[in-house]
């Protein structure tokens, strides 16, 4: 039980350091609101439409593709690091997951997937 | 030595019933004779080790090892001792009768090849229990009888009767079966096998303590009660009249109902170490036999008649098995087997004639159906238990051990076989005696084909003889042969023996006095004039009357208010078959309504269940993941509260 | 080498990447060459199995295990994948969708399960878990067109995820206990050390509900039937026999095995699981029309059974689980070769529909009667022993009310099944034309009745051979 208890204590230290942070803060700071202000982007382009508009499908499918490149590299780096070490069977090993990954690619671009129609 | 080709006996049908299945169109007949040659040399084997048994020679066991589960061996194997023995010349003697008989009774049947293949399917499954040495495979061939009676009490399945009928029938008996694999399963985990002589033993040296044997034997008990049709599962067998009636024959009187008995009997180790136990076994028998009796009095459908006999004199058999009675209840089932066989395959003779089985279309007909008739009539003879009818001296003996045991259930066989004299005299009198009432069904009636009448009168013959065996007369000879422990014959009591057939007598009387003496009435009538001939035709139709006392109870005692003035001896027999039909009524009601609507109830409230479950699927995912974690939230909070 | 003991998976993700790349190259029309290709695929995986039979090691680290329980399950799963695919060729050659990706992602998920049974640390398990669950997610929305099968892809799709996201909570607890994901040294730190804290327990319970969504244990179990019912019918007969069964082997491998210490914590959650699980499968499947949505909570309704075993815990029980498996992979796979035969030949997924097949297909029919037989648990057929098997390692441990929860419903389930057979043989047909089975289906639908009769008559060799392969001594 005496393990519940200290979570007890944690849960509620942490949320009464967040509230009285906040609620100090907001006791404290003086408020001067202008319309300036109030935008969000105080140096940027001023923002049109509805945040909340509905993005075309292939943006998710390229950010997949994306991905897989992504882990390529955080593999390829590390063992391009220690390719001395890995001889000849760490070589082989790495072009079998470059052989998938370029199935992958294959694919992806039979599919049509890489075309913006 | 016969004895190691025993499992020959059961092999040959289920040959021929494959045979049969695969070839049989082939053939003109069907390929009927297949199974009726195959059975026919089942029947000469089964008389070949009854012989040499009786001859003295050992009982014989083969077993294998069927499974090994590391290090737990299951045996499995058939074995054949004197109750084998007797069941094999039973089961293969009644199949190969029922098989030539249906030769004729189903004559241009749609699925007449097919029906031959169950029948043979069936023998086979019901040899293969009666030669199981141990109760895993006798539990296979109690599943396999189970599911031939399935099918063929749904032979006809283009019609709902039937449809619905077979489906009772195998719900209901599994209920019973649940029952019965779970007490196996606690015999096996308490004594380590299945084999009845193991068990036995295992029984015997206190393997198993007093209540869970007490248990285990009523759990087995309640396979018995699902397949012989005891009380309270006894509801499926009149509805099992739908299939045609030498399968009724067969199976629904002569061996597969009779196997719950042969259960009890065989695993009688088992019970004898519970004296609860038996005692269960001989009140659900008395109740069982009092109940089926009572409704038999008011059935009007010849087969339900027979269907309600059967039942009680199951119950009759249960009783003899519960009060100790180990021969005197094998004795009877197998005298029961020949003149029930009789009387179901003369009903079936006289539906075969005339196409109804409502015997109030029927009267009269021993002048064109003497073979039937005379051949119905030694079975009702033996049924009622007339001396020297084999019915007699098994009943006899049943009677006996029941009066060593307990005066109620003495008092209440007694009181069953003056009934089964009863209803069985107004069967026979409303069938094949008095006046025709349907003239046109008589004048087309004939007796039936000799395939049909031909297995009739060699049961007939059984039904007269089968009891000399059992009897004093032959030096108690079926007690030597076939005994639990040491036999010892147990001396007749007289004042019994005068008990039983007075009560036979007086049930016959009875009957005679109310159907016999009625009938005369009714012939007068017709020559009288018109008002007379209605006010008897009145009268004729007093079973209706009696059937709707329960709806106008008070209509019916004006009716006998004025029978007692009129006539003071007849109005007395009225007044004893208004309250044999309001007892009768109120057991047809209970059962109707507290039985029946049991089941009903059950089921309804599964599938009410199924409904209320359903709606929880409600197809939102929303409510499917909350379901999800509100299981984990509460499941970890309730884990954590009690187990943690 | 430790490339050569997972042989077979290397074939099947090899076959899978020449089908994927034929997928992409091939047009729609002429990809017949695909199921024979996936098939010959399984074939030689099953052959490449040989020769690590009857060798215990571990390799890449421990991750993975060669012993006889993944050696069964491998076999086991290989066999799945050969009936699933003999069942689907007819199917998916007549969709608008093309079959290629179909075949490939069937491969996948069969390497999936082959991990999750081999694989002993939490981590391998979850991947395979992982690369099992989104090839089901795709399968089960295969037909793009149908908005049915949609709802059970995106149903599914965000139930598993939920359910992933849990299971890889309650495994980071465990890692952060015992500072360990591999379960061989998970079960060799002391029972005190670990039932005490409380965390555990937590976890523990995670662990249950994320591989009881996987495996459909109520009440986890509501995606199920959805899915089921909306998933492409050979997807539904993958379904319910393949991702099952490699559930219930990892569950096999962490909760006797790795948890064995916190036996008496799991064992009475699982136990209760079991009963419900039953229950409601039986009882729900009672009023479905559908016959995959009966289908689908007939499964639940098995993994009820199985889960008895898990909840006994002995060396028997977890070889009754086995067993169990094995019986109800061929009944299954039967079973839905001519569910997905009428449903292809446009005759209809109702139960009414089935009505006259007696006259239409009458080897078909009688095949799909010993199938029914066997899930009620009636003898000589593989069901009554893998019933009975569980039947008796519950007793023997005490569980006797468990046991006989399990007769009863096997009691219950007869009213649905029996409704099957009913309007296959007793109700007249709408339409009487018969049905040709075509070879392939025949071939699993016999392949299935002869195993299922087999199992259950010549068992003994068989369960000598789960013997051998047991985990638990």
């Amino acid at each position: 039980m005496l393990s519940w208890v200290n979570v007890a204590i944690f849960l509620i230290a942490g949320v009464v350091v967040v509230a009285v942070g906040l609620g100090m803060a907001w006791l404290l700071r003086p408020s001067y609101p202008d319309p300036k202000k109030l935008d969000p982007y105080e140096c940027g382009e001023v923002p049109f439409g509805d945040a909340q508009v509905r993005f075309n499908i292939r943006y998710y499918i390229f950010a997949l593709i994306f991905v897989v490149f992504d882990i390529e590299s955080v593999f390829i780096y590390p063992w391009a690091v220690l390719f001395r070490q890995l001889g000849v069977f760490g070589f082989f090993e790495m072009l079998v997951f470059l052989v998938i990954l370029v199935v992958g690619l294959v694919y992806a671009w039979k599919k049509k997937v890489l075309e913006w129609v | 030595m016969m004895l190691p080709y025993a499992w020959l006996i059961a092999a040959l049908p289920l040959l021929a019933s494959l045979a049969v299945m695969f070839f049989g169109r082939r053939f003109k007949n069907g390929g009927d004779f297949i199974g009726i040659a195959a059975i026919a040399v089942s029947f000469v084997l089964s008389l070949l080790v009854f012989g040499q048994l009786a001859g003295g020679a050992e009982p014989y066991r083969f077993t294998f090892t069927w499974l090994n589960l590391g290090g737990v061996q299951v045996q499995n194997g058939i074995a054949v001792d004197n109750l084998t023995a007797i069941m094999l010349v039973v089961v293969t003697l009644v199949s190969m009768l029922v098989q030539i008989y249906s030769r004729g009774y189903m004559h241009g049947d749609v699925r007449y090849t097919r029906y031959y293949a169950t029948l043979s399917f069936f023998t086979f499954s019901m040899l293969t229990l009666v030669l199981a040495d141990n109760l895993l495979l006798l539990y296979i061939g109690w599943e396999l009888v189970g599911l031939s009676s399935y099918l063929l009490i749904g032979h006809w399945f283009e019609n709902p009767g039937p449809r619905y009928a077979s489906m009772k029938a195998f719900i209901t008996t599994r209920i019973g079966d649940v029952g019965l694999f779970i007490g196996i399963i606690i015999l096996y985990l308490t004594t380590g096998a299945f084999g009845f002589p193991e068990v036995a033993a295992g029984v015997a040296a206190g393997k198993i303590s007093g209540t869970l044997l007490t248990i285990a034997a009523i759990l087995v008990f309640s396979g018995a009660v699902g397949k012989s049709a005891q009380f309270p599962l006894h509801v499926w067998l009149p509805d099992a009249m739908e299939g045609p009636t030498p399968v009724s024959a067969l199976i629904h009187a002569a061996t597969m109902v009779a196997a719950g008995v042969y259960l009890v009997a065989r695993s009688y180790g088992i019970f004898a170490g519970s004296p609860t136990a038996l005692g269960v076994v001989a009140w659900i028998g008395t109740i069982t036999a009092v109940i089926a009796a009572l409704i038999a009095t008011l059935a009007s459908d010849l087969k339900k008649v027979l269907a309600y006999s059967t039942i009680s004199q199951l119950g009759y058999m249960m009783v003899g098995l519960g009060v100790g009675g180990y021969t005197a209840g094998v004795f009877h089932l197998t005298t029961h087997a020949f003149f029930k066989a009789l009387l179901f395959l003369g009903s079936g003779s006289v539906i075969h004639a005339l196409h109804t089985q409502e015997m109030h279309e029927m009267g009269g007909l021993v002048k064109k159906m003497p073979v039937t008739a005379w051949t119905f009539i030694i079975g009702t003879a033996a049924l009622a238990g007339i001396p020297p009818f084999a019915g007699f001296w098994s009943k006899d003996e049943i009677l006996l051990s029941a009066y060593h045991y307990n005066p109620i259930i003495f008092g209440l066989t007694v009181f069953v076989a003056f009934l089964t004299a009863y209803y069985m005299t107004r069967a026979v009198i409303l069938t094949f005696f008095g006046k025709p009432r349907d003239h046109h069904k008589y004048e087309h009636a004939h007796e039936s084909p000799a395939n049909m009448t031909g297995p009739l009168v060699v049961l007939a013959i059984l039904a007269v003889v089968a009891g000399f065996p059992g009897s004093p007369l032959m030096g108690n000879w079926f007690g030597k042969f076939i005994h639990f422990g040491e036999f010892e014959a147990e001396a007749a009591v007289p004042s019994v023996m005068a008990m039983a057939i007075g009560a036979a007598l007086l049930g016959i009387l009875v009957g005679y006095v109310i159907y016999g003496t009625r009938l005369v009435d009714r012939r007068k009538a017709i020559a009288a004039t018109k008002p007379v001939y209605t006010f008897l035709k009145h009268k004729m139709y007093f079973d209706e009357l009696y059937a709707y006392t329960v709806i106008g109870g008070t209509q019916v005692l004006a009716t006998i208010a004025g029978w007692v003035d009129k006539n003071v001896v007849d109005g007395i027999v009225n007044a004893v078959g208004w309250l044999g039909a309001q007892i009768g009524n109120i057991s047809g009601w209970f059962d109707l309504t507290a039985v029946d609507g049991a089941v009903n109830g059950v089921a309804a409230v599964v599938s009410g269940a199924g409904r209320r479950l359903r709606k929880w699927q409600t197809g939102y995912v929303q409510s499917y993941a909350l379901t999800f974690f509100a299981t984990v939230i509460i499941g970890v909070i309730i884990y954590e509260l009690i187990g943690g | 080498m430790d490339y050569l003991y997972i042989l077979p998976e290397l074939i099947i993700v090899a076959v899978a990447l020449v089908l994927l790349v034929g997928a992409a190259l091939s047009p729609k029309d002429r990809q017949g060459y695909m199921p024979v290709v996936a098939t010959a695929g399984f074939l030689a995986a099953l052959v490449a199995v040989y020769p690590a039979l009857g060798q215990e090691t571990n390799i890449f680290g421990r991750m993975i295990t060669v012993d006889g329980f993944a050696q069964f399950f491998k076999v086991i799963f290989l066999i799945v994948g050969v009936l699933v695919t003999l069942s689907s060729a007819g199917y998916m050659s007549k969709q608008k969708t093309s079959g290629g990706e179909y075949y490939v992602l069937l491969m996948f998920a069969v390497t999936g399960m082959i991990f999750m049974a081999s694989s002993t640390d939490l981590l391998a398990i979850w991947l395979g878990l992982e690369l099992v669950s989104i090839s089901s997610y795709i399968l089960a929305g295969y037909r793009r067109e149908d908005p049915k099968s949609n709802e059970a892809a995106i149903k599914y799709f965000l139930m598993g995820a939920i359910a992933s996201a849990v299971l890889l909570f309650g495994l980071s607890l465990v890692y952060g206990y015992t500072g360990t994901t591999n379960l061989v040294d998970i079960a060799q730190i002391e029972t005190k050390a670990l039932a005490g804290p409380a965390v555990l327990g937590v976890a523990m319970f995670m662990l249950v509900a994320g591989f009881g969504f996987k495996v459909a244990m109520v009440p986890f179990h509501m995606w199920a039937p959805d899915a089921y019912e909306g998933a492409p019918t050979p997807v539904t007969a993958f379904f319910s026999i393949g991702p099952k069964a490699a559930g219930l082997a990892a569950m096999i491998r962490i909760f006797p095995v790795g948890l064995s210490a916190l036996t008496s914590k799991w064992s009475l959650l699982f136990a209760i699981i079991a009963a419900v699980t039953m229950t409601v499968g039986n009882l729900t499947a009672l009023s479905q029309k559908n016959i995959k949505r009966m289908m689908a909570y007939s499964s639940i309704a098995q993994v009820g059974y199985i889960t008895i075993g898990l909840a006994v815990a002995t060396a028997a029980s977890v070889n009754a689980i086995m067993f169990y498996i094995m019986a109800y992979v061929f009944i299954n796979a039967g079973l839905f070769s001519m569910i997905i035969l009428l449903d292809e030949r446009g005759i209809g997924q109702k139960i009414e529909d089935y009505a006259g097949l007696s006259q239409r297909a009458p080897v078909a029919a009688a095949a799909m009667v010993v199938f029914f037989i066997a899930l009620i648990g009636i003898p000589f057929t593989s069901g009554f022993f893998a019933k009975f098997f569980i039947f008796a390692a519950a007793v023997q441990s005490g569980f006797m009310w468990l046991a006989i929860i399990l007769a009863v419903n096997s009691a219950i389930s007869v009213g649905y099944y029996y409704g099957v057979v009913k309007a296959m043989y007793l109700d007249a047909p709408k339409d009487a034309s018969p049905v040709k089975v075509p070879r392939a289906l025949g071939a699993v639908l016999l392949t299935g009745a002869l195993a299922t009769l087999a199992l259950g008559v010549f068992s003994e060799p068989f369960i000598r051979l789960i013997g051998l392969a047991s985990l638990l001594r």
